[in-house]
């Protein structure tokens, strides 16, 4: 997906740096046509060229510019449209709006084509990473492995926050401390992930990392399975519980992982240290 | 199904409850509903004071359920289709018949039948797709956007509800909708639009557990078709299939949530099939499983049926057959190992998924009786398998307008392949919606038949190829519906021998038909239609017997269900899916078809016959 995403830079680069655009850019619209053809009118959503399908029909209407920038880039709240920021670049999601408005009643021209867009003058580049940590950001996400770093920890947008951010945790620990944390999870525990242990009254013991309490819940993320349920007990059901000193995470990642994989794993960790704090 | 009546569990002989000059006919082997106890009648038979189970709160129903009916659980299910007076599962039992053997509303009263009740979701944005599910009494529905509603089956009134927390991330091609929710052991579950599936108290709504399946932001991938419950396992299909995802089959314990086993519809490096797929293609080769299985008690066989490869239309880079695309798998339940698979396509360029219903059918063909599972196809065709071994003993055209192939040979090989060729435009049909869509036909044992849509609409289809984005739409091309050359779009409803296809009888509609089907002892045949009427065929003849508008249009899954004795037919009522979107392409006129989010229930009117 990142790798994708630099392409997309790549094709849209023309037209960076642009604070104002012309949308009547035949090049621009072939660009955002591009972009349609592959993220909008994709089978289910809003048709070829625009045709209508389960998203509304977008050609043969009339479109405030900077309305139909805002609608793609943030999404509708509340539908099935989703925000395309952060997905494409800015300059994509301009390109099609100059496409979308192409296929509208009255397409801008002349000086009504120039748009201001308020875009910043230069895009941040794209993070770079080292071989090894894109490596280890592929088997940290792979979803072809049911057991993966990504199903408990968030980097960024991807990933599920079960356990803790380890973007943050990097930033103050070695390459090796965090080698063991993966390979032997139960040599520190982060502070506020012990697990806690509910005996119930149906007789079911149920250990995990404490999600939520309320006055009548407890909430814990039951490690006995990967992806860990997020359990609702009943206080009232609980005969007694009691804190654990022992790593929700499952102790036999060398199983899951080689040592080389580790290490580019613990890379790609040192490479994003600092991110999503 | 018959003699099965009055002998599941959970069933109690028949009580009068209408007394002097209530003409209802008793329905056999209706179950004693929670509230009767707290009903007194007149001598009219009238109920005096009629306690909701809603004033009383749920606390009252969990205290008196236990009494009148056992919890749902393996056996109830297994014997589902003994148990007329309930819904208990998506398909109302594991054979997917869509058949209520309740027969008191039938041909001769039909034109007496009555709205009793309705209930509006409040939820109209993606419509209402569900089957309603009905166990002692209560109804569970979900909406659009996952929330889930309780309530009384007898009057509508809501007795719980649970929203379901707007995700951060949606997978935006797939919708929000949700086809329905599955009960068992006093939970209800349900798969979420951003890939969880959750268990709910069945009493109070309350969340007990819930987990995530696959992280939707990246997967692109959620689940919208109903959970099955087999033995104690709750299974779950996903959507993916036009994304570049590698799709699966998920078994979660169903007390707990937690994982039991995962069968992937696409195999590893080192998996036998494996290499049907060009090189690194397998990773993001679709093969979801959006539409519920079926489950075999006697052969302990799980079936699924799987959806299209991706790219959709671009197939150049992944050259082999993509097992098990397009494919039928028979699983083992508690292992989730593959017994045995059946692909009817292999390697797909058309989206034609073989994701649809799994109907369990003891037929005779060539003399014999077998076990059989029938399977109707996006593509248009119905095959007929030995769901035993897999077999291939038949395949036959719902459709006329059809181009992609010139047919299927003896053996289930597929002759004169039509494929759109890159960079061209090329017109196929039937059209990407399908030749049916994933609304589920009916089969009635009284006549025989199988009862299904068929959808006359083309496409033309532009072949590019595509990058696959981990998680993004992965179509490989674009289409744009059209009418057929022999006439307008247009669709139908037949009856069919399932053996041979012979078709019966046709009603032929304008728009459409995008409801599933439901056929009754009572001799009839209820849908829906894209205007919002909802009507009742006669199951011999075809003949239209009586329909009734509900404000929207239909693509649901009709039910029926009996309480104190009365028999009922609800129906959601609510526009607004990814085909809805699509006919606007030939019927510009139905952008204008109203969305909505209802169920109604209907009735014959206290009294009559």
């Amino acid at each position: 997906m990142i790798r994708a995403t630099a392409g997309l830079l790549l094709v849209s680069s023309a037209w960076l740096n642009a604070e104002a655009i012309d949308v009547s850019d035949p090049g621009l619209i072939a660009d955002g046509a591009k972009h349609f053809a592959q993220s909008c009118a994709v089978g289910y959503c809003h048709g070829s060229e625009g045709a209508a399908a389960r998203g509304p029909a977008l050609r043969s209407r009339a479109w405030d510019p900077h309305d139909l920038f805002r609608i793609t880039a943030e999404g509708l709240p509340g539908t099935s449209m989703p925000g395309w920021r952060g997905v494409i670049p800015d300059t994509a999601i301009w390109a099609v709006t100059a496409y979308v408005l192409s296929l509208s009643t009255d397409p801008p021209s002349g000086p009504d084509a120039m748009i201001t867009t308020g875009l910043a003058e230069e895009p941040t580049a794209p993070r770079t990473l080292s071989a090894d940590a894109v490596r280890g950001r592929d088997l940290f996400f792979d979803l072809t492995r049911q057991r993966r770093c990504g199903v408990c920890h968030r980097i960024g947008a991807l990933g599920t926050a079960i356990g803790p951010n380890l973007a943050l945790a990097a930033r103050s620990r070695s390459a090796e401390d965090l080698s063991l944390d993966i390979l032997d999870p139960n040599r520190s525990i982060a502070f506020g992930f012990e697990q806690v242990e509910l005996r119930l009254r149906s007789g079911e013991t149920v250990r995990g990392v404490l999600a939520e309490e309320t006055e009548v819940w407890i909430r814990v993320h039951d490690s006995a399975a990967v992806p860990p349920p997020l359990r609702s007990v009943r206080k009232a059901d609980i005969l007694d519980q009691a804190v654990v000193e022992r790593s929700g995470m499952p102790d036999d990642l060398d199983d899951t992982y080689s040592p080389g994989e580790v290490a580019q794993i613990v890379a790609y960790l040192r490479e994003v240290a600092g991110e999503g704090s | 199904m018959r003699m099965a009546l009055g002998s599941g569990v959970g069933l109690r002989p028949h009580a009068v409850i209408f007394s002097a000059g209530a003409m209802i006919q008793k329905v056999p082997g209706s179950p004693e509903r929670p509230r009767s106890s707290l009903q007194q009648s007149d001598p009219s038979g009238r109920p005096l004071l009629r306690l909701s189970v809603a004033m009383l709160g749920s606390l009252a129903l969990a205290a008196v359920a236990p009494l009148v009916a056992a919890e749902v659980d393996s056996k109830r299910l297994e014997a589902a289709g003994g148990e007329p007076s309930n819904w208990l599962t998506y398909y109302g039992s594991y054979e997917a018949w869509r058949y209520s053997t309740l027969d008191q509303i039938n041909r001769a009263n039909i034109s007496e039948l009555r709205p009793v009740w309705a209930f509006e979701t409040g939820i109209p944005d993606g419509g209402l797709q569900a089957a309603p599910l009905v166990v002692d009494g209560v109804m569970y529905v979900s909406s659009a956007w996952n929330h889930v509603f309780a309530l009384d089956a007898a009057t509508g009134e809501m007795l719980w509800r649970y929203d379901y927390p707007e995700p951060e991330t949606i997978p935006g091609t797939y919708g929000t909708w949700n086809r329905g929710v599955a009960v068992a052991y006093g939970l209800v579950y349900m798969g979420t639009l951003d890939n969880h599936v959750v268990a709910l108290d069945r009493d109070t709504g309350e969340e007990v557990w819930r987990v995530e399946v696959e992280n939707a932001a990246q997967c692109g991938c959620n689940i919208t078709s109903a959970p099955l419950v087999v033995k104690d396992l709750v299974i779950t299909g996903v959507t993916g299939g036009d994304s570049a995802h590698r799709g699966y089959l998920n078994a979660y314990d169903a007390k707990t949530g937690r994982h039991r086993w995962r069968f992937w519809t696409i195999p590893a490096p080192g998996e036998p099939g494996h290499d049907s797929w060009e090189g690194d293609s397998w990773r993001y080769g679709g093969g979801s499983t959006w539409i519920t299985g079926t489950y075999d008690a006697e052969l302990d066989l799980l079936y699924w049926a799987v959806g299209n490869p991706a790219a959709d239309f671009y197939g150049e880079d992944r050259e082999g057959d993509n097992l098990y695309t397009d494919s039928i798998v028979a699983l083992d339940p508690d292992t989730g190992h593959l017994r045995w698979h059946y692909q009817q396509i292999p390697h797909d360029v058309w989206d034609y998924d073989s994701a649809y219903e799994i109907v369990l059918l003891d037929l005779e063909v060539d003399g014999e009786v077998r076990k059989t599972l029938l399977n109707p196809s996006k593509s248009g065709y119905v095959w007929l398998l030995d769901r035993g071994s897999g077999e291939f003993l038949g395949a036959w055209p719902l459709v006329e307008n059809s181009n992609w192939i010139d047919g299927i040979g003896p053996s289930g090989e597929l002759l004169g392949r039509n494929e759109p060729a890159v960079g061209e435009r090329t017109f196929i049909c039937p059209a990407i919606g399908g030749g049916r869509s994933w609304n589920h036909g009916a089969y009635s044992p009284a006549t025989g038949w199988f009862y299904s849509t068929g959808l006359e609409w083309c496409q033309t289809v532009t072949v590019r190829r595509e990058e696959p984005r981990e998680g993004m739409p992965f179509f490989g091309g674009e289409f744009e519906m059209e009418h057929p050359r022999s006439g307008p779009a247009h669709s139908h409803l037949s009856a069919y021998d399932p053996v041979t296809g012979e078709r019966k009888w046709r009603y032929e509609h304008k728009y459409p038909l995008l409801a599933s089907q439901l056929a009754t002892a009572g001799g009839l045949v209820f849908t829906g239609d894209a205007t919002g009427r909802f009507f009742a065929l006669d199951a011999d003849t075809g003949r239209e017997l009586w329909g009734f508008r509900t404000g929207s249009g239909h693509r649901g899954s009709t039910v029926s269900y009996a309480i104190d004795g009365r028999q009922f037919v609800a129906t959601p009522s609510g526009w607004g899916s990814a085909l809805a979107g699509l006919t606007t392409q030939l019927w510009p006129e139905a952008a204008d078809f109203p969305s909505g989010s209802s169920i109604f229930a209907f009735s014959l009117p206290e009294g009559s016959e």
